[in-house]
This record gives C-alpha cells, sequence and structure tokens, in this order.
C-alpha cells in the first residue's frame, strides 16, 4: 500500500521538492507543516488561533492576489474549521472564489462554504446566483460543481430558484450529472417532499436508469422513504426484487468496475437488501418473491471468502429474519451463523453474536446449537464480544437460567464499571429481569450486596444495588440494620448524584417501617440531607422527614414484599379515617366529590344570571361536617373507575347525579355515566335513593372492585379482546389491516341498521355517528376491566390518578400496525374532559422499546399530562401489555375540526429501524359542554341576554328517521337524540318534535342555549352564546355530525 | 445504514480531517462539541489492537447508527482507502480539498452512492486536465 502517513505529514528534507511539483506557496507549507509538528491539541490549537487572527487581517487585502494564494487562503480556512475552529469569517470570500473560472477553485470554495453553513443560514441566499449559473454553464464540470453544492447545503427558500435548472439536468446525457440531480433531489426531499410535483416518479425513473450508479444513487432515496413510510412502496417490490438479482449476478453493471474484492457492487446490494427487508415485513405476499433472490445472493456470496462477502451474508441472515420468515431460508441463515460464530476471526464472531440475536426471537430452540459458542464468547477476551453475547443472553431468559443471567449480567456490568455508556445499555435489561422474576435469586442480592462494599463500583450499579437490597426485605433485623448503615453511608458520599439520592430515600424510608431501631438514625441522616446544597435532594430529605414523623402511612402490613407479586389493596383505605375525620373536624370542611363541585358552582352562578361569568367568595355558611366517607381521590383513587355502575345497575347511576338536587336552585348536573338521563325525573327511585346513596359517595361493591392477583393467558386475551372488542379478529387474521377492519365493523352496523332501523334508533347513547365501534357503556365497561387487572399495567395504580367519569366515548383513533395498537377514549367528567391513551402491546413475544410519543394538536386545544411523565414510565413494553396514559384535554379557544395526532415511535426488541403509528382522534365542541338543567322560564330569561345567535337548518332527511323514532318510543325525541348528540338538556315539559329548548354550558360556565322550531321542510335550530367562537364552532360540529348521520 | 461522521486520526489521536453528515433530525453536530467528541473517539479506537482500519500510521474511523451492518461499513474504509490511494501520487497534505471532493463523491446524504474507483475520480480528474 503505497498510501502512508507520509502523504499527510510533513518533512522538511522535500519541502523544496514539494513546492516546486504542485506550486505551493511558502506560507502554506509553513503552516501545514507546523500543524503537521504539533505535539498536543493545545499545540496544534495555538498554530490554528495564529493563522485565524493572520486570515482575518489578510482578508481584506487579498483583492489582487495571485489565484493560487486565494486558493490556498480557501484550504486554510478548511483546515481551520476542521480543526475546531470556526471559519465562517471566510464565507464571502467563498462565494467569491465559487465564481472563479479555475474548476478546482470553484469546488473548493463551494466546499468551504457547506462546511461553514448550515441549512438555515441566510448566506446561503447570496450563493444562490453562483449556483445559477453553474447549473446553466455548458461546462459538465461546472454544472457538477453547482448540483454536488445542492445535495450538501439547501433550504426551503431557495429551491424555488434553483428547481427548474436542476431538473433540466435530469435527462444530462453525462451518468454523473444524472446521479448528482437524483442526489439534489433526495436533499430537496429531505427538505420538503412536497418541493416538486411527483418527485417519486422522478426517482422511479432514475431507479430504470441504464447507467447503473444512478441507480445506485436513487437507492438511499428510496431506503428514506420507506423509513418514513415502510408501506408507502410495495408496488416497486419486483423492481427491487429483479435489480438485486441482476447486480447479484453480475449482469447489471459493467464488471471490473463496479466491483469490490470480487463481489459486484457490495453495497448496491446491502441498500437492496435493507429495502427488502422494509418492504417485505409483516408481509407474506411481497415477501414470497423474494426468497429466491435471496438465497441466491448468499449462496453466491458464500463462494467468496472475504470480509465483503461476509457483510452480504449478514445483511442477507438479518432480512430474512425481518421478512415474513420461511424455513427453508431460516435453515440456510441458521447455517451461515454458525459459520460466523465458528470462525477465529473476532469481527466475524462479533457479527456472528449480532445476528443470532435476530434468529433467536425467530427460532428460540436455535439457540440449543449454539450453547457451546456463547458459552465461549462469554469467557472471551474481548470486552465488545462479551457485551454482544451478555445482550444476548437478556433476550433468552426462561425461569430455569434467570438466576444464571442475572448473575453474569451483574458480574459483567461490574467489570465494564469503567465504561459508562455499556452500562447504560444493560441497566434498563437488568431492571427489567429483575421486576420480571417473582422471586430475586438469594445469590443475586448477596451479589449486588458485597457489589455496594467494593471500590469503585459504578455509580449506576450501587443505585441498582440499593433497590433490589431494600425491596427484597431482609428477614433478621441485624442484617436491615446493617443494610440502613451501608445505606447511610454511602449517601455521604461524594459522588451520589440525584438518582442514587431519590434510590437511598425511598430506601431508608421503607425499611425503617421493618426496623424500628434505626429509625431515630435514618431521621437523624434525614435532618442532614435536607440541608443539601441540591434543591432536589433536600426537597426529597424533607419529604422523607414528614413522612417518617406522620403515623398516618406506618401500616407494616402494607408493606410486604413486593416481588412475591401479592399486593393485598384495601380499596376502602379504612385506615385513613381516622386521619380524615381528624381533618375533617378541624377544619370543618367536608369533602365534595368532583362531580358535585361543579353542580355547586352551577348553582351559584344560576342564582345570579348577569354575574355568570365572575367567580365570587362563597359568603354562606358551610354545611355541618359530616363523617368523612373513604372516598378520597388518592393513591387508590384507581378503583374508583370501577365505581361508575354498567349496565345492570344503570338505574341507580342515573340517579346519583340528583343528590345534590337539595343544594341547587336551579341549575344542576343532569349527566349519568350513559349521557343524559331523562327519565330521572319520572323514576319513582329518585326521592328514596338520593338518601341512601348520600352517605355513600360512588364506591360500588367490594366484589367488584377487589384487583385480581393471578395474571393468566386467558386474561392476556381478555384485554386484546377488552380493548378491541369485536376488532379482535385482528388476531386472526394477521393480514387484515385496521382500515379493513374498521370498515368491517362500520358495514356491520349499517346491515343491522336495515335490518331494524327502529331499534337502533332508539339508542340515544349509541347516536354519536362519530364514533361507531363502541357503545359508551361497552367502552365503559371493557375499559373497567382493564383497570381490574392490575398487574397488567406497567406503572402501578399509584401514580394513575383516576377521576371520576361522567360518561366515556367509545374508542377512538384506533390504529394498529398488527405490533402495536392504539386508541383513545374520552372521559367526560362535570368539570372537563380526559383523553386516555391505551397503547397496547399484541405481540406474544416481542418487547416494544424506545417508545416514544409525539402528539400534535391542533391549535387552541391543549393536552396536559395526568399520568407522571409517561415516557420515562415505559421506555419499554413488554409484550401483550397495555398502558394507559391520561391527558387533560382543554380547548383554550373554540373551533371546529379540532384533531389531536399522535404519532408513536418504538423499535421492535431494541433492535432494527424505529416503525411508527399515527392515530387521529377528533376533538368536537360538544366535548367540552355538559348540559344544565334549568325552568323554561330561567331559560327564556337567559336567552335574551346572549347575545351572539347563529342558525342552522337541519335538512329533512334527517326528520324522516325521527318521526319514525318518535312514533314508536314516546322518551325517544328529536330532543333526546340531539341533546345526548351534544351534551345539552331539554327545557321545559313534555317532548314533543314540534319545537323545543336545550341548555348546556362550556367547562367555563359560559352558556350554550338552543332553541329549534320545526318548519315545513326542515327543522330550524337557533344558538345563542356570549362567545362568537363558541358559537361558529358548535354550529359547526352539529353540522358534521348531522351530515354524518 | 446513515453515515453519520468521517475520521481521520494519526496514532497521537490527532484529528487529520473530519467530515460531518447529518443527524437523524437534520442537525449538524456543533463545531464546538465536535473536539472533545473526537478525541473520545480516537482514545477508544485506539485502545483496539484488533479490527482497525489503519494504514500505516493513520486510522480511518466511520460513524454510523447502532444496529448497523459494521462489516460493511468497515469494508467500505477500506474502499475510501483504496480510492484514495488510486488517485493520490503526492502529498494529501497540501491537497486535502480533494480528499474532501472525493468523499464527497462517495457519500452523499448520509448514504454511499459509489464506489466505483473510475466514477469517483472522473470529476477530479476533469479538472486537473482543465488546469
Amino acid at each position: 500500500m503505497k498510501f502512508t502517513t507520509e502523504h499527510f505529514t510533513w518533512h522538511p528534507a522535500n519541502a523544496m521538492v514539494v513546492r516546486e511539483a504542485i506550486g505551493v506557496s511558502r506560507s502554506f507549507v509553513d503552516f501545514i507543516s507546523k500543524i503537521g509538528d504539533a505535539r498536543s491539541k493545545q499545540e496544534e490549537d495555538q498554530v490554528v488561533s495564529q493563522e485565524v487572527e493572520n486570515m482575518r487581517t489578510e482578508m481584506n487585502h487579498l483583492e489582487g492576489q495571485s489565484a493560487v494564494n486565494q486558493k490556498e487562503f480557501l484550504v486554510k480556512l478548511i483546515y481551520c474549521e476542521m480543526l475546531g475552529h470556526s471559519a465562517s469569517f471566510g464565507c464571502i470570500h467563498a462565494i467569491k472564489m465559487t465564481q472563479q473560472p479555475d474548476l478546482l477553485t470553484k469546488r473548493t470554495g463551494y466546499l468551504l462554504f457547506s462546511m461553514i453553513t448550515r441549512d438555515d443560514d441566510e448566506m446561503l441566499l447570496l450563493i444562490v446566483s453562483s449556483v445559477l449559473r453553474d447549473l446553466k454553464s455548458r461546462d459538465y464540470i461546472s454544472n457538477w460543481c453547482g448540483l454536488t453544492f445542492l445535495s450538501q447545503t439547501v433550504n426551503r427558500d431557495i429551491i424555488p430558484a434553483v428547481i427548474k435548472d436542476v431538473l433540466a439536468l435530469s435527462k444530462h446525457e453525462r451518468s454523473i450529472i444524472r446521479k448528482k440531480v437524483v442526489s439534489v433531489l433526495h436533499k430537496f426531499w429531505r427538505c420538503d417532499p412536497k418541493c416538486v410535483e411527483d418527485i417519486e416518479s422522478i426517482f422511479r425513473l432514475s431507479l430504470c436508469d441504464k447507467d447503473p450508479s444512478v441507480m445506485a444513487a436513487s437507492l438511499p432515496v428510496f431506503l428514506d422513504i420507506l423509513q418514513r413510510d415502510p408501506k408507502s412502496q410495495k408496488e416497486l417490490a419486483p423492481t427491487f426484487v429483479s435489480i438485486l438479482k441482476q447486480v447479484g449476478a453480475d449482469r447489471a453493471l459493467p464488471p471490473v468496475t463496479f466491483n469490490h474484492h470480487n463481489v459486484p457492487s457490495p453495497w448496491v446490494q446491502l441498500y437492496l437488501l435493507n429495502i427488502l427487508s422494509i418492504v417485505g415485513r409483516d408481509d407474506p405476499n411481497t415477501s414470497s418473491h423474494m426468497y429466491r433472490v435471496i438465497s441466491e445472493i448468499i449462496h453466491s456470496a458464500s463462494q467468496i471468502k472475504n470480509n465483503v462477502a461476509y457483510a452480504i451474508i449478514f445483511e442477507c441472515v438479518r432480512t430474512i429474519c425481518i421478512i415474513h420468515p420461511n424455513d427453508g431460508l431460516l435453515d440456510v441463515a441458521a447455517k451461515a451463523v454458525y459459520g460466523f460464530l465458528s470462525s477465529k476471526s473476532r469481527n466475524l464472531v462479533y457479527m456472528g453474536l449480532s445476528s443470532l440475536h435476530s434468529i433467536i426471537s425467530l427460532r428460540p430452540e436455535a439457540v440449543n446449537e449454539y450453547q457451546d459458542v456463547i458459552v465461549r464468547c462469554l469467557e472471551d477476551s474481548d470486552p465488545i464480544i462479551k457485551h454482544r453475547t451478555v445482550d444476548l443472553l437478556c433476550s433468552m431468559v426462561n425461569p430455569v437460567n434467570l438466576q444464571f443471567i442475572l448473575d453474569t449480567l451483574i458480574q459483567h456490568m461490574k467489570e465494564m464499571s469503567l465504561d459508562g455508556s455499556m452500562i447504560a445499555e444493560l441497566m434498563p435489561k437488568v431492571s427489567h429481569l429483575i421486576v420480571k422474576a417473582s422471586m430475586v435469586p438469594a445469590q443475586v442480592i448477596q451479589m449486588l450486596w458485597d457489589a455496594i462494599e467494593e471500590e469503585g463500583t459504578h455509580p449506576d450499579i450501587i443505585t441498582l444495588s440499593i433497590w433490589v437490597n431494600s425491596e427484597s426485605q431482609p428477614n433478621e433485623v441485624v442484617r436491615t440494620m446493617d443494610l440502613i448503615d451501608r445505606i447511610c453511608q454511602l449517601s455521604h458520599r461524594e459522588t451520589m448524584d440525584e438518582s442514587m439520592g431519590r434510590q437511598i430515600v425511598n430506601a431508608l424510608i421503607k425499611l425503617s417501617l421493618h426496623c424500628e431501631e434505626s429509625r431515630e438514625k435514618i431521621l437523624q441522616r434525614m435532618h442532614e440531607m435536607s440541608a443539601s446544597r441540591s434543591h432536589v435532594m433536600s426537597q426529597m430529605a424533607t419529604e422523607a422527614v414528614w413522612v417518617l414523623n406522620t403515623d398516618v402511612v406506618v401500616d407494616r402490613q402494607r408493606f410486604t414484599n413486593n416481588f412475591d407479586g401479592k399486593f393485598e389493596m384495601d380499596v376502602h383505605m379504612k385506615f385513613l379515617e381516622h386521619f380524615v375525620e381528624k381533618c375533617a373536624t378541624e377544619t370543618g370542611l367536608s369533602y365534595v366529590p368532583p362531580e358535585r363541585r361543579a353542580a355547586l358552582r352551577t348553582s351559584q352562578e344560576m342564582s345570579n344570571p348577569s354575574a355568570m361569568p365572575i367567580k365570587r367568595l362563597r359568603f354562606e355558611e358551610y354545611d355541618t361536617p359530616k363523617t368523612m366517607s373513604p372516598s378520597i381521590v388518592g393513591r387508590h383513587s384507581l378503583h374508583r373507575s370501577q365505581s361508575i355502575p354498567n349496565e345492570e345497575n344503570q338505574n341507580d347511576a342515573m340517579i346519583k347525579p340528583e343528590r345534590a338536587e337539595e343544594n341547587l336552585i336551579q341549575g344542576k348536573s343532569v349527566w349519568g355515566p350513559d349521557g343524559y338521563t331523562p327519565q330521572s325525573e319520572e323514576s319513582p327511585k329518585s326521592d328514596v335513593l338520593p338518601a341512601l346513596l348520600s352517605g355513600i359517595p360512588n364506591l360500588s361493591s367490594p366484589a367488584k372492585t377487589k384487583p385480581s392477583t393471578s395474571f393468566d393467558e386467558k386474561k392476556k386475551n381478555d384485554t386484546k379482546h377488552a380493548l378491541f372488542g369485536i376488532s379482535s379478529q385482528i388476531h386472526r387474521y394477521p393480514e387484515t389491516k385496521k382500515e379493513v377492519h374498521s370498515n368491517r365493523s362500520r358495514e356491520k352496523k349499517e346491515e343491522k341498521k336495515d335490518n331494524d332501523a327502529n331499534l337502533l334508533d332508539l339508542e340515544p347513547t349509541d347516536n354519536r355517528p362519530m364514533e361507531p365501534t363502541l357503545s359508551p357503556t361497552d367502552a365503559h365497561s371493557h375499559w373497567t376491566k382493564l383497570m381490574d387487572d392490575k398487574k397488567r399495567f406497567e406503572s402501578i395504580g399509584d401514580l394513575v390518578v383516576v377521576p371520576s367519569i361522567e360518561r366515556v366515548s367509545g374508542l377512538l383513533g384506533t390504529s394498529t400496525d398488527l405490533t402495536l395498537t392504539v386508541a383513545t377514549t374520552k372521559m367526560y367528567q362535570n368539570d372537563g374532559v380526559i383523553l386516555v391513551l391505551f397503547v397496547l402491546n399484541l405481540s406474544d413475544k416481542d418487547i416494544l422499546s424506545d417508545v416514544q410519543l409525539s402528539w400534535d394538536v391542533s391549535n387552541h386545544l391543549k393536552l396536559q399530562t395526568e399520568s407522571a411523565e409517561p415516557t420515562a414510565q415505559w421506555r419499554e413494553l413488554p409484550p401483550n401489555r397495555c398502558v394507559p396514559i391520561f391527558h387533560r384535554l382543554s380547548m383554550e379557544k373554540f373551533s371546529s375540526h379540532a384533531n389531536i395526532r399522535l404519532n408513536i415511535s418504538y423499535r421492535l426488541n431494541g433492535t432494527g429501524q424505529p416503525r411508527n403509528l399515527t392515530s387521529n382522534t377528533p376533538a368536537f365542541t360538544h366535548d367540552f359542554i355538559r348540559p344544565i338543567k334549568m325552568t323554561q322560564e330561567t331559560f327564556e330569561g337567559l336567552w335574551n341576554q346572549l347575545n351572539i345567535e347563529k342558525k342552522l337548518s337541519v335538512p329533512d332527511s334527517y326528520q324522516k328517521m325521527e318521526d319514525i323514532a318518535c312514533e314508536n318510543v314516546k322518551t325517544s325525541s328529536i330532543r333526546l337524540k340531539l341533546s345526548a348528540l351534544l351534551h345539552l338538556s331539554s327545557v321545559g315539559g313534555a317532548p314533543t318534535v314540534e319545537n323545543g329548548s336545550m341548555a348546556g354550558k362550556t367547562l367555563d360556565a359560559s352558556l350554550c342555549l338552543c332553541r329549534f322550531v320545526r318548519e315545513e321542510r326542515s327543522l330550524e335550530m337557533t344558538l345563542r352564546t356570549r362567545d362568537a367562537a363558541l358559537g361558529q364552532s358548535f354550529i359547526n360540529d352539529m353540522m358534521r355530525l348531522i351530515q354524518k348521520k | 445504514m446513515p453515515i453519520r461522521f468521517f475520521l481521520i486520526v494519526n496514532k497521537q489521536g490527532q484529528t487529520k480531517l473530519s467530515k460531518y453528515y447529518p443527524l437523524k433530525d437534520g442537525s449538524i453536530v456543533a463545531l464546538e462539541k465536535r473536539i472533545p467528541m473526537e478525541g473520545e473517539i480516537s482514545r477508544r479506537c485506539l485502545r483496539r489492537k484488533d479490527n482497525q482500519v489503519r494504514y500505516a500510521s493513520l486510522f480511518f474511523i466511520l460513524g454510523c447508527d447502532p444496529g448497523e451492518n459494521e462489516l460493511g461499513m468497515m469494508e467500505f474504509v477500506h474502499c475510501c482507502v483504496e480510492t484514495l490511494d488510486h488517485y493520490f501520487q503526492s502529498v494529501v497534505m497540501y491537497n486535502i480539498e480533494k480528499v474532501h471532493i472525493l468523499l464527497d463523491e462517495m457519500i452523499v446524504n448520509n448514504y454511499i452512492v459509489e464506489h466505483s474507483k473510475m466514477k469517483i475520480v472522473e470529476p477530479v480528474q476533469a479538472m486537473d486536465k482543465a488546469r
């Protein structure tokens, strides 16, 4: 190899020779040699800083200097930039140089400009004229200079200026220009996929270009496109297959030129295989056309014994594991992996371990063949290989080998103590395994115990150790005391960071319950720590002191071993009663459940309508304090959700809101869990039940609320069923896509309608046309069922505070890619809307990792998280797990067509490209409107005070349907339907079809009154509000609903 | 299989050439972050005795995302070295811009677009001829 360090270093002996040979100036040679001679980074920095100073002054005199000097100036700037000194002061010089006739100088000017500017730099506008001139030039090298620049640096603003000339070059006779055009358009596409009309068809054309290097340049574009939308290029699959076939057979390309170590176009093959793996993923049909070509490629690569060929084999194995599996190919892949693993080359063993990872996920039994190799690699001296192997072990855990694997992992982490990044990589896996294990093996606990004492243990490992040791609840008091001593000592260390501190505080609080003897000591330590310089630490310690001093929490039975999987829940929280009573007596305040709070507020407003929007102090006497019932929203309020009755006890539920009646003057909440409850007035029970219910806030029977303690297969399926109801057919037909499914369910619904239109129309609560999949009651009971099995949730209930719910919408925005399913549901409270997102991992074996959510909500909408930081809680989602995420939804200003778009990205088992899934949930104005009850007189009074009026004419076709409904059942009138639909309540006496009025208010208590009159051919609706935006958006949403009808 | 950076360092770990390509979010590593990063990378790479793409006392380092086909990437580095060797007869240090130009032919928008030595050097040779 001629290419040696001599090329890059300076030798004084040949300075003259060099200068004469390549025509460089003395100052330039000096500069280069000084950099070359620098012994350290500091010395080099000095040289460069000095040079930068010189160049800044020299810049002003550059005009008129020789072309050589001007170019050397550019090269020196390139050096400065590469060595970490900003060369942006040379920007103008670079632009000047791009206008030089000498092509190398021109190209170097562009090069420097690309290096020192970012895509959003305004300087970019200054260079456009040079680029345009070069693009228009007849000299192809000038074209090439301009195009190369555009492929590196461009922004949205300059695309329109150059696009015409770029496209003109796309049919250039020279392939190098056509190739560059593809790269430039690729860059444009990244800036803005819609910058050129039908840009993808241009890429498709270049994919079939007669010159192979143009084809090769268009592959990255497709890789990028597929990354954004893996399903977009299905129809191109045969093209990719045939190109790969030709490349592999060495037919497409003139040999020699494109061969690298006897392998034809190796990187083209790699990219094509990568594309195939994305296109063929989860698609048996497309995959089936790839099997042949992949086996051909793997066969011809096996003939050659060099690294390039091995790289191709590795890629083939990876592709085989990603596309729809084929047994024959899997055999071939397994054999190839075996070859890698038994090789003497470390590189190949490394590659083998990487590919074994994917093989095992498809063929768990394959592990047996590799046992020896894996054991050998575990003892390998090379830390990288060992690390790979340990990583591999995590994916083959079973109850038998758990202890061994945990042992090995922790041992490995201890050895890796110097390398923080590797530990950080393994830490989540270890914690996951420990959580998964029903019992942490004593040996592992001991090992971690020892780790605390050892010098130089990585802080992360110490944190892990504290966690495991404190949770596994040592039996003997002596040991507990020892542990406390040790943890206290740790807390003195300087290296303690926040996460360790948090763990220490938690552990000490917990241990104090087991060890009365050390309580004083812990308290003492906490006092000391509360003076910590870190605010976070000080806060945590102060809280800990408070907790330790409070007798409420001390109920030792409650803090039994967390690892044994039994976690008794006391849903009534009787142990808090004493505390609550005490507080209630002291303050003279009784607890008002959230649903009653809104009603109280409304009553105050209604009593003084003119001052409605103004929040006033309350001067009336407080109610006599009542005995507190255990309904505090808090730790275990998770189970309050279950108290919302299902259909069986629906009647009781309907009356519940009436409880507050005595306190209300005119307005009151008339909303049951199933929506508006018009019958409640006539209900004979309504007089008796409020009294009965008043002492029992909505806690249902204990039998229902008791969380189940076991977690078995059946329940897993239940989860799926509960979440998707009828859509569980997805699991039976994996090829069925979600869109198909929802169509299907819609069809079903329509059939039903045809058969028995009346019946359907008589279900007032099921009348929400935008949410056809599930009735609120169903959704709710499903949801309740879901919540029932606490075990299923990653974020154990403590963190999830479930608010009291008045009504639940059906499942909205469901979206699935057959691995991950998301669905949202809206829970309506009297004073808010909660958006619940369910994220479910459908897979039986794959872990979804790096799960990231990004929300995109329309203007004026606001999402606030209700659960504790969701991303932190479940960056990983184990198989068959469902996680609910709560957000409070609010609208700052009313506008129609509001939408909540969620993009969720994740990776399978921590490998491969991230996948994306999107779901859309519409937000309606009526989501934020609640019915209120009032008399006809109040209505009339208020009607005249509202100044904004909007009108809507409901077409006849809608009416006819209503008429049929009315004839059949008295209560089911258009008003009832509309009110249920729009969250308004009817005002006045018996319902008629002729005219009527409805009333509601927004969450921030702005009134919304509606009146309708039957005209000859239509129903005229009039809406009155104070807020023009509210009125307009409400009318628009009504339109949307009615048109859907 | 995107490429994130390309480095040439000497055995003291001093950077001789660096090229950065956009990250996943489209941004580029900031200038002030580069030097410490290069130091850390070359220290780690030089610590390993095998598995190096090393010619005489220069080390070629290519950065890509985790989970890449590392062997393929390593071979690509070999390809780069062979191409530079194919083109340069004289001292590279005075022609650092040409190294950049050649690499710009091979890696565009984070991906390998060309590996044929003839095609890579074609425009550079055309420029040389025109001088």
